[in-house]
């Protein structure tokens, strides 16, 4: 199941696996890492626009020291517990503080269509359940229903 | 080195001993009525939750009272009074594997009835228990006397007179704002400094400010090499004009055994000037 990181509770995130988007090209520059992603193509992607308007493909984002440390641990194998883990342990801080950094990172990353979070197989139902709107709903249509037959 | 298994938090006047990996996600500032919610890696472990009450509880008459209500909306939870320890009154709820604990008790010295709530999903941990509880203690402080506070990585002593007006925790950085009449005073942890510090505090504060301090001296604070900065804080040219911009003084030092750089900041007139060394922050 992917999900963003908002989806999920606070147990939940550590046991997601955060995977690298594969059409993502990441390059070196001036010693930092880059990575771009292909944008949406629209209107002005396409002829006539494009030959006339400098139009960008795709969009880069660069990493400072830390960002490099969290994209080089999303190897699709390590689950968020293990990138926090690592990552308090390598700059020595402590691991809420480290979860509070790596999981706005990826929250970003996400956004910027860089990696997919996956949850959990089994992922278990959000807190509360359903809204107090969907569960009046599935009521109302549970007594229409019953009302009917 | 070993990481030690508890901490300590100071807040408000009360410590409270947990073990180590619990992080505090919700916290009040004000004395009179708010709450501490503390968690491990996965689940909530901690409520301490205190509200200003003039005269003292019956705290036997509370107990009663969750006793009869756990009763009545949970019949099939078993409910049993513990033995007072530490000056606590506490019940535990229990239904199968699922246990809760409830402490009460009421502090003279304060006038605060302070309530701990402890979450046991997975069955009770007595050690842990008992740890929270007979750690628990409340700070002998006078009306005049400086108020520590330690939690998120510092650890600080405020001068009397200054009340914690807000404490951000934001990632790599912890951050407690105390308020004075006009006068404030922020201090402040950055952590994670092996990746971004340079070794240079004046260097450090001469970016955070955006300009070169109008004064900067080097000193020694805490046995480590400190940068004390003088400036106006940043304002509008008419509050300038008028004399209202109030000085602003820095004192920043890294502390490589915590990997964190302290930073001081107070903002006073320079008629009632506040020296950032008024406030004790410890590191290391």
């Amino acid at each position: 199941m992917t999900v963003t990181p908002s989806n999920l509770g606070p147990g939940e995130i550590l046991d997601a696996v955060p995977l690298r988007n594969e059409a993502a090209r990441v390059v070196r520059k001036g010693g930092k890492l880059v990575a771009y992603v292909a944008l949406r193509k629209g209107l002005f992607h396409r002829r006539p626009f494009s030959f006339f308007l400098p139009v960008r493909s795709e969009r880069g984002v660069e990493f400072d020291a830390l960002g490099e440390a969290v994209w080089e641990l999303c190897d699709g194998q390590t689950n968020v517990e293990g990138i926090v883990e690592r990552f308090a342990a390598a700059h020595h801080v402590r691991f809420h503080e480290a979860r509070m950094s790596v999981t706005q990172f990826l929250r970003d990353l996400t956004q910027r269509g860089l990696i997919v979070i996956v949850g959990p197989a089994e992922a278990p139902p959000r807190r509360g359940g359903p809204s107090r709107r969907r569960r009046r709903k599935l009521e109302r249509a549970r007594l229409e229903a019953a009302a009917g037959s | 080195m070993a990481e030690a298994l508890t901490q300590e938090i100071v807040w408000l006047g009360m410590r409270l001993t947990t073990p180590a990996e619990w992080d505090i996600v919700r916290h009040a500032v004000s004395p009179k009525t708010g709450s501490l919610v503390m968690i491990d890696r996965r689940r909530q472990r901690l409520q301490l939750t205190w509200r200003t009450l003039q005269r003292a509880a019956d705290l036997g008459q509370m107990i009663a009272d969750y006793k009869s209500r756990d009763a009545q909306e949970r019949p099939n939870a078993r409910v049993t009074e513990l033995d007072r320890v530490n000056g606590w009154r506490s019940l535990r709820r229990t239904r199968d594997e699922n246990s809760i604990t409830r402490a009460l008790r009421y502090e003279p010295s304060l006038k605060r009835l302070i309530e701990l709530v402890l979450p046991w999903p997975l069955g009770v941990e007595q050690e842990v228990e008992d740890l929270v509880l007979t750690g628990f203690e409340v700070l002998d402080l006078k009306e005049d006397s400086p108020t520590p506070w330690r939690a998120f990585g510092l650890d600080v002593v405020a001068p009397s007179g200054w009340t914690l007006q807000r404490a951000k925790i934001q990632p790599g950085q912890a951050r407690f704002t105390f308020e004075n009449e006009r006068r404030q005073a922020v201090c402040r942890r950055l952590g994670a400094t092996d990746m971004w510090y340079d070794g240079q505090p004046d260097a450090w504060l001469e970016k955070d400010l955006s300009a070169a301090p109008d004064r900067v001296e080097m000193l020694r604070h805490r046995g480590h090499q400190a940068c004390l900065g003088q400036s106006l804080e940043p304002t509008t040219r008419f509050t300038k004009i008028i004399g209202r911009a109030r000085q602003r003084r820095d004192l920043v030092w890294h502390c490589p055994v915590d990997h964190a750089v302290y930073q001081i900041t107070t903002l006073s007139h320079a008629k009632d000037p506040v020296e950032p060394t008024e406030f004790a922050v410890r590191c290391g």
